[in-house]
């Protein structure tokens, strides 16, 4: 995976709670990506008796925060929205209920189960979905030390759409997980996106993915050795009579 | 003509006879470009197109050859010995299962075309006679002859060993056949008329044992005699891997004519001919043309910035087919010279 994506990622985030403080400490937040939680939902914790706010931070805009807001047991205030798809276990994202001011953290708390309260569980938001912006399929016609070669037909995309091109792309390009399926004739498809930001730099991504077709099928087989055993036979005769020279 | 997708030959007899070698289209055209010309021409290949042949089985001389042979009912069809066997139909049929990849497509239509309508293909081996025209006139002899000069038994047998390898097994995924080493498979062509002779070189390549390559099609072509040709289709579009100086000695006269058909296609160091080629080649012959400019630099596809700089980053490089296409015609009379017309974007080398 051929990537311009930005390790950087900068993402807006607001813990609140013991829960949160555990997150807060992570050293990998910082690589937590996206925006979430809203600000009624940090009012409302501050309200509650037996909860101790903590810091948080953000940049959020205002507008954004007031969207509807659930509560994700365990870890923290959550948009409903654009959530569940990208979060790490998509279970955990489900569980949200409505929130209850009057319930006390612990309550709140000790009522998640533990795997929703797992320090690992952070949502990953991007702001932008990615757009995909060109897209071929392609099969291998040559593998080389470091390259292979491909035949490309443009799927989509401007000036990408309908168009036959030659390639030479790096081996490295094929992940791992496609190792098996990396053979000559073996097809894929090459993606490239188009990814924003919140600062409005726009960064592409580009992506081969090679296709997990079916196999081929002993009865598949057996029929197509058949109909070429036929025409070989049929095609036999002439084989003979202009063996000799004969027109 | 060519390149635009692939190359092809269309010659004339005589008497309204038609034949095609191979067949490629226009870019962004549906029919093929020979059957395009022939009804350009005002005939109908149904019954003018005596004869059509493969010279091998490879995207860029096989492209709509089955609509050619649907298109040309009283046509025989000719092709390489070795793909009439059971290994190769088989091959063409278990790769056409599933992906729409239109390479083993297109020559298993050609083939079912024929099967269906009770045509029976015509095998070419080296030194087989594929069509043979007498003269009305018994004192004048034959009119004109095609023969075949390859590919060799030699050849015949390493390509059945390495399509064995290549017909899948039961659980393996589907996948895209590509051509491996057709082209010591294919069929270089002579051709004779009463007066002048011609040679096409397919894309026969030169290998150093004897009975491969052109050194089996040089020691064919004199076990049987053939004169020396005045005018050649250039092998396998200007090569180096194809030069044989036994071709140049033994084959042609001194300083033919000669036409290079390029390679549309590929990146890098795979688009012959390259100006070195173009050079050496120009030096054997007396006059040289080729159907359409080239570059040994890829073309750059028309594609948005992002998508270039994109690929770029990941050191993926592409080129775009070829789309210009040319037409170099020659025809003559008996007794006179060869009269070249140039169409589209064919040029003479200076």
């Amino acid at each position: 995976m051929t990537s311009s994506e930005n390790n950087d990622l900068r993402g807006d985030v607001l813990t609140g709670g013991h829960a949160s403080n555990a997150l807060q400490s992570d050293s990998s937040l910082s690589s937590v990506y996206g925006n979430y939680v809203s600000s009624a939902f940090i009012d409302s914790m501050s309200s509650a008796e037996a909860f101790r706010p903590v810091t948080f931070w953000t940049n959020f805009k205002p507008a954004i925060i007031s969207a509807n807001t659930n509560v994700v047991y365990g870890s923290y205030g959550s948009l409903d929205y654009n959530v569940a798809p990208l979060f790490p276990t998509p279970h955990i994202s489900d569980r949200t209920v409505p929130f209850d001011p009057y319930l006390s953290f612990d309550e709140l708390f000790y009522l998640s189960e533990p795997q929703a309260r797992r320090k690992k569980a952070r949502t990953r938001v991007p702001q932008h979905s990615p757009q995909l912006i060109a897209e071929w399929e392609g099969y291998v016609t040559k593998i080389e030390t470091q390259t292979f070669q491909a035949r490309l037909r443009g799927v989509r995309g401007k000036g990408v759409e309908g168009e036959v091109e030659d390639a030479v792309i790096p081996i490295r390009e094929v992940g791992r997980r496609d190792n098996p399926q990396f053979a000559i004739g073996a097809l894929f498809r090459l993606c490239i996106s188009e990814l924003g930001s919140s600062d409005e730099e726009v960064q592409t991504s580009t992506k081969i993915v090679f296709r997990r077709l079916p196999a081929y099928r002993r009865e598949d087989l057996e029929a197509a050795r058949e109909r070429a055993l036929a025409r070989a036979h049929a095609f036999r005769l002439d084989y003979r009579r202009t063996a000799s020279g004969s027109e | 003509m060519g390149p635009g997708f692939g190359e092809c030959i269309v010659i004339h007899l005589g008497e309204d006879e038609w034949i095609i070698v191979d067949s490629c289209s226009e870019s962004g055209q549906i029919v093929p470009a020979p059957l395009s010309y022939i009804r350009a021409l005002g005939r109908k290949p149904s019954t003018a197109v005596q004869m059509v042949v493969a010279t091998h089985w490879d995207q860029d001389h096989v492209k709509g050859i089955g609509d050619i042979i649907e298109a040309c009912h009283s046509a025989k069809f000719v092709c390489a010995s070795v793909f009439l066997k059971e290994e190769f139909q088989t091959y063409i049929e278990v790769m056409s299962i599933g992906t729409q990849d239109r390479g083993a497509k297109d020559i298993l239509k050609a083939f079912n075309a024929l099967h269906n309508s009770g045509r029976i293909p015509m095998p070419a081996m080296a030194g087989s006679i594929l069509l043979r025209r007498v003269s009305d006139l018994a004192a004048q002899g034959v009119r004109a002859e095609l023969r075949a000069l390859s590919p060799s038994d030699r050849e015949f047998q390493l390509f059945l060993q390495e399509l064995g390898s290549e017909i899948p097994a039961v659980r393996q995924a589907l996948r895209v056949a590509v051509a491996r080493t057709p082209n010591l498979a294919s069929v270089v062509l002579a051709l004779q008329w009463e007066d002048c002779d011609v040679l096409l070189g397919a894309d026969m390549e030169r290998r150093a044992e004897l009975d491969r390559g052109w050194n089996a099609v040089v020691t064919k072509a004199q076990d049987l005699g053939l004169r020396k040709s005045g005018l050649v289709k250039i092998p396998h579009h200007g090569s180096v891997t194809a030069h044989h100086d036994g071709m140049w000695n033994m084959l042609l006269v001194k300083e033919p004519t000669a036409t290079i058909v390029p390679f549309g296609k590929g990146v890098g160091a795979s688009r012959p001919p390259t100006d070195r080629d173009v050079a050496r080649i120009r030096s054997k012959s007396s006059e040289l043309f080729i159907t359409a400019p080239h570059s040994t630099k890829p073309i750059p596809p028309a594609q948005d910035p992002g998508v270039t700089r994109s690929l770029r980053d990941g050191g993926i490089r592409t080129a775009a087919l070829s789309k210009t296409m040319g037409l170099v015609r020659f025809r003559r009379t008996a007794g006179n010279k060869w009269a070249k017309t140039l169409l589209g974007a064919a040029f003479q080398v200076p």
